[in-house]
């Protein structure tokens, strides 16, 4: 009888599950209170189409303006690697060919990543009788950025009636003129959402 | 003189009727404009108007008009092509999942990935 009722627990529990399924956007909407990848894609969407139709990457003799990743502070209370967004805003940026990032340093120490490791190896190679020196890159190459592009990401929690809450998400990101140090471009895009009280993000 | 009236009025009419897309139960006459039949009795897009600006990418608006007396909510996609009419591929194209108030009308915008998209194709269904 024992086995009986822990088979039929068992089949209960197994139908009960839900089974995993993979996200089609436009299809799915994620119930989520944390930040997801549509959370992201919207924000990269907004940013990224501000910053293209401000024209500020525009320049008159056609060419790309060399771009340095700094900081993207992560203000929320959930572990979220801001890299995920500074990835896919460099990566439509650069597709326009209006502008080229710099690998050969960064503005963020915490993100060492960003930072080619192979310049300071290839760089290593002048004046070791393994390499042909011919080969080996030439002192005063590398290009300073003449823009930087930085931001910020924070989240805010207000109780609202009926036992819920409104977190609010604000996706911040600016372009610092590196010769004058002026902010030339910023872009605030928000997200809003209203969850049980119960539901943390953390 | 009488005569002529009716004919002088006609093409004030029409131009008066005339709007950037006409709608058949929501659904809009330009194909580029995909409203899905599951939502297109419940909002329509009223206007598309693409600009440029101060920048060289196309700027594209287009006004919603939810046709309902409560919410609705809806996705979006706004894809961009090239002159030769291959879609190019961007973050900026994703589905949007977005919601209008009763009765509510509202410019929603997207921005060309790159100076080489020309035209567009907006596909909108409803939330499942």
């Amino acid at each position: 009888m024992k086995r009986l009722i822990l088979l039929a627990s068992l089949l209960a529990a197994a139908g009960c599950t839900t089974p995993t399924q993979y996200i089609r956007e436009g299809v799915q909407t994620p119930n989520a209170a944390g930040i997801v990848d549509q959370d992201v894609r919207a924000a990269v969407s907004e940013l990224t189409g501000s910053l293209l139709q401000s024209g500020l990457l525009n320049r008159t003799d056609g060419g790309a303006y060399v771009v340095a990743i700094g900081r993207v502070v992560n203000d929320t209370m959930q572990h979220f690697d801001t890299d995920i967004l500074v990835d896919q805003i460099k990566e439509e940026l650069t597709a326009t060919g209006k502008v080229l990032v710099t690998a050969a340093y960064t503005g963020a120490s915490d993100k060492p990543a960003r930072v080619d490791s192979t310049l300071e190896a290839t760089r290593s190679a002048r004046n070791d009788p393994e390499f042909n020196q011919s080969t080996v890159v030439a002192p005063g190459q590398l290009v300073a950025a003449s823009l930087s592009l930085s931001g910020r990401i924070s989240q805010r929690e207000t109780p609202t009636d009926g036992g819920k809450k409104q977190i609010d998400y604000y996706f911040q990101m600016r372009v610092v003129d590196q010769a004058t140090g002026l902010e030339r471009w910023s872009k605030q895009t928000y997200i809003g959402k209203l969850t049980s009280r119960r539901n943390q993000t953390w | 003189m009488k005569r002529l009236l009716p004919l002088l009025l006609l093409p004030c009419l029409l131009l008066g009727c005339a709007s950037p897309f006409g709608h058949t139960d929501g659904v809009p006459d330009d194909a580029r404009l995909r409203v899905a039949p599951n939502v297109a009795g419940s909002l329509r897009i009223v206007d598309a108007r693409m600009a440029k600006g101060n920048s060289d990418v196309y700027r594209l608006q287009l006004t919603f008009e939810n046709l309902r007396s409560d919410a609705t909510r809806f996705f979006y996609r706004v894809s961009w092509m090239d002159e030769s009419g291959m879609e190019i591929p961007s973050t900026l194209s994703s589905w949007r999942a977005d919601a209008l108030g009763p009765y509510e009308r509202r410019p929603i915008s997207a921005v060309a990935p790159s100076p080489a998209a020309v035209d567009f194709l907006v596909q909108v269904q409803a939330e499942k």
